[in-house]
């Protein structure tokens, strides 16, 4: 399985397309933009955009919707049942989604927006606008900042440390280094004992 | 990170959060939409660089030097620590 990555400086968001490594059918989170450069790499490796997963029905997550569904034939999935004219499969809380091989576990914050849904692959976790790397999502009063932090708290820092995650807007970042660094935690005063203890680095052999 | 040197690197979107770095240089550099969130930099320089965007949010900084850098849109919040 492969993964290709694509920024757009537009919409500052991240799109991610995952498929086979020799090519073949494969998902597209968050079409923000599809421009030549994303249209190269999807061809470059050969893949088929058969489903689209968005995380959040903003403009900045579905701007390229229209011209990917011009070029391709996918399958739309999203917490709302229609996205842009298109029609989605309505994605529901807790359920997951059998795309081909992948099993994608799809979890709903409404704390963050009506419309938001995390999808989980493997040990890589799309989490659209719910984090960033360092940062909770933005919400629009301290009320809403408290209660998405106490669902982050209950139901996003409690998985394994060791998934690999993937925001709508910024860097990547793992859920290790979120549970010990992230704002939302350090805010609330409830940076976790690092259970690992330190990163440990392997010393180099001498050549 | 200790007494490291970045000269004309391409560091745009790179996660530094948690950082603690002393004695660092970037200089000539692209660091658009880099993250330093709750790092802690001391006698930093980031000289002529593009710190576009750039989050220092909870970040604790001791003698770091911006010369000739764009820092513009760059976000230092209440929490950000900077002394002289």
């Amino acid at each position: 399985m492969k993964m290709v990555f694509h920024y757009s400086v537009e919409n500052f968001s991240n799109t991610y397309v995952v498929g086979p490594e020799g090519g073949g059918d494969a998902l597209l989170v968050d079409p923000g933009v599809l421009d030549v450069r994303l249209l190269e790499a999807i061809e470059s490796n050969s893949f088929d955009i058969r489903w689209v997963l968005i995380t959040r029905c903003q403009p900045d997550h579905v701007r390229g919707l229209r011209t990917l569904k011009k070029v391709y034939d996918a399958e739309i999935f999203s917490r709302q049942s229609s996205v842009l004219g298109f029609e989605c499969q309505l994605v529901k809380p807790g359920t997951h989604l059998q795309l081909g091989p992948h099993r994608v576990d799809c979890l709903c914050y409404p704390e963050l927006s009506h419309d938001t849904v995390v999808y989980k692959l493997h040990n890589w976790v799309f989490c659209g606008d719910l984090i960033s790397a360092g940062k909770p999502g933005k919400t629009s009063s301290g009320y809403a900042r408290a209660n998405l932090a106490q669902a982050l708290e209950r139901r996003f820092f409690t998985w394994q440390d060791d998934l690999l995650v993937f925001p709508g807007e910024g860097p990547p970042t793992t859920l290790r280094s979120e549970k010990l660094f992230n704002l939302a935690r350090r805010s609330a005063g409830l940076e976790v004992q690092d259970q690992q203890g330190p990163l440990e680095i392997p010393e180099e052999e001498a050549p | 990170m200790e007494d490291c040197d970045w000269t004309g690197s391409d560091l745009l979107h790179v996660n530094f959060n948690a950082l603690e770095a002393s004695r660092i240089k970037f200089s000539e550099s692209d660091l658009y939409f880099t993250r330093f969130i709750g790092s802690r930099l001391d006698q930093v320089a980031f000289i002529d660089c593009n710190l576009k965007k750039v989050q220092f949010t909870g970040s604790w900084l001791n003698e770091v030097n911006f010369k000739y850098s764009n820092y513009e849109e760059a976000e230092f919040d209440p929490v950000t620590e900077v002394r002289e």
